[in-house]
């Protein structure tokens, strides 16, 4: 999934950050072959479960759940796996089978004859995970229809609870898109039978692009610290909410981190604490786990404060170096390198191309051919070598 | 010597034409001695510094050209700035890339904004991505 940004020229400052922050983004995704064995070994294990002899009886569909479905992934920082979620919905009544664990067993077992994906698989408490050698994972949680609540619903069976946990990851991902579609143009989206297409980064919904920024945010600053971080689904639930439509990434991040840092009561505490039901079942609190745990909540507000004013002095900076240095902080060195490079690679080529000018007046580079714009002519950059110290 | 080239018929543009276009990128020019020195600002990019650059020009000469702020700063460890020299000026051009048949304003000047991206880039990334030779 990584398309590059075309090169802005621009006179604004934040569309020129975006075009760094969309270079982010496309560096945190999957990489497209990457992308192509994670979708090559996503249809292998569906193919192979819809006609192995036990599970096919029951009709299993094999669709992208989580941060694939929702096109918000992010790379995992110190080499871990990316995670990838897929969900077995199985055509039959949860009743019908004796325990929730059956399901999973069922799963298990099926996969577990293969030789290829018996070395590869571990058991966990609600799927069954397939490690692959090339940096990612699948987990497969297998589900039943929700009969009781009907539409998307699912049930997913939980080992430790020894349960039925009700679950609607499609509905989720739908509301979520709907946030995300927000003034875009509506697109038509059947993602349930294969992983999402690649989307460039500047067509893909500014939302999409703010909650890989803030997932990465909260990874890089976690690191080295053994403290709970908030989890994904209460920050991109609380992004999708506040959300407003903005058409850039730094339009939609502004009112994003304003947003939440508004919903927090003042001087909230784990008593006065922000609640974020899932918004497809008023039931389900997301943030279940700060009402027990005071040191999550406190680092969840850590978080947002510390996430809000690097954005706004990110947005206050000039100087690329400065600019990237801050970039580095937030979500770090190596993305922060990777997408000022990946941008200067592109003036190069422009230049190559002879495609790039100066603005008269500003000195501001720009496409040859807009107003008021000198054509850089050839020159070689000359000099003499020398040592500071 | 440089005000009797001044009124040779030396074959290149003319002080007058170079100030006029040079006033249209909004540097103001100043005399000194048989010199022109122009002060203006420079931004690569709209998230970059504006630089005040001073570009110092005899007739028929090279063009001389130093930032004046914000200062030049190395990045903490023993390189240089690529492509200045040893009198703090920047180097944006081989001798012949340049002649005195061209307009300031449409070479130097972009060369600048050139050479401030690729300074910036050198800052942030400790490579010098804009290519070029030093000897």
């Amino acid at each position: 999934m990584a398309v590059a940004p075309a090169l802005l020229f621009t006179r604004s400052p934040e569309s020129y950050l975006d075009n760094l922050l969309m270079r982010i983004c496309v560096a945190l995704q999957l990489g497209d072959a990457l992308h192509e064995a994670a979708d090559g070994s996503y249809q292998q294990v569906a193919a192979y479960l819809e006609s192995h002899p036990t599970v096919a009886p029951l009709r299993p569909a094999i669709h992208p759940q989580g941060s694939m479905r929702l096109g918000t992934t992010v790379m995992p920082c110190f080499g871990e796996e990316y995670d990838l979620d897929f969900v077995c919905e199985l055509a039959r009544d949860a009743r019908a089978f004796a325990k929730p664990v059956d399901a999973l067993r069922l799963i298990d077992a099926a996969l577990r004859e293969n030789p290829r994906y018996a070395p590869m698989l571990q058991t966990k408490n609600r799927c069954i995970r397939l490690k692959y050698a090339r940096k990612f994972h699948l987990d497969v949680l297998p589900a039943c229809k929700d009969a009781e609540r009907g539409g998307t619903c699912i049930l997913v069976p939980d080992r430790e609870l020894s349960a039925w946990v009700p679950s609607n990851p499609r509905g989720y991902a739908d509301w979520f898109d709907g946030r995300a579609r927000q003034l875009l143009a509506p697109y038509a989206m059947d993602k349930e039978q294969k992983l999402p297409e690649p989307e460039r980064a500047e067509e893909k919904s500014p939302l999409k692009l703010a909650v890989q920024l803030m997932k990465r945010n909260r990874d890089v600053r976690a690191r080295g610290v053994a403290r709970p971080q908030p989890v994904s689904i209460v920050l991109t639930t609380l992004a999708a909410l506040s959300y407003r439509g903005e058409r850039s990434v730094s339009g939609a991040m502004n009112s994003i981190i304003r947003n939440i840092c508004e919903m927090i009561p003042p001087r909230s505490t784990r008593a006065n604490r922000l609640v974020v039901l899932n918004p497809t079942n008023k039931n389900e609190d997301l943030s279940e786990r700060w009402s027990r745990d005071g040191l999550a909540y406190q680092q969840f507000l850590d978080w947002a404060a510390d996430f809000r004013s690097a954005w706004n002095a990110l947005l206050a900076l000039r100087g690329i170096d400065k600019v990237t240095r801050a970039l580095e902080t937030m979500f770090g060195e190596h993305i922060a390198h990777k997408a000022l490079q990946s941008q200067a690679a592109d003036f190069g080529e422009a230049r190559e191309r002879n495609a790039i000018g100066t603005t008269r007046g500003t000195g501001l580079i720009a496409a040859v051919g807009t107003g008021f714009v000198t054509p850089i002519p050839r020159h070689t950059f000359h000099g003499q070598k020398r040592q500071v110290r | 010597m440089a005000r009797s080239v001044r009124f040779a018929n030396f074959g290149g543009i003319g002080l007058p034409q170079q100030i006029g276009r040079m006033a249209r990128a909004g540097f103001r020019p100043r005399f000194r001695n048989s010199r022109v020195v122009w002060i203006g600002t420079v931004q690569p990019t709209p998230i970059s510094e504006i630089y005040t650059m001073k570009i110092k020009y005899r007739l028929g000469g090279r063009p001389h050209v130093v930032v004046l702020d914000p200062p030049l700063r190395d990045r903490g460890d023993a390189a240089a700035i690529p492509h200045t020299f040893s009198d703090g000026s920047i180097c944006l051009h081989l001798s012949e890339d340049w002649a005195p048949t061209m307009f300031v304003a449409d070479t130097i000047l972009p060369w600048v904004s050139h050479w401030l991206l690729y300074y910036e880039h050198w800052l942030a990334l400790g490579d010098w991505l804009g290519g070029g030779v030093e000897t």
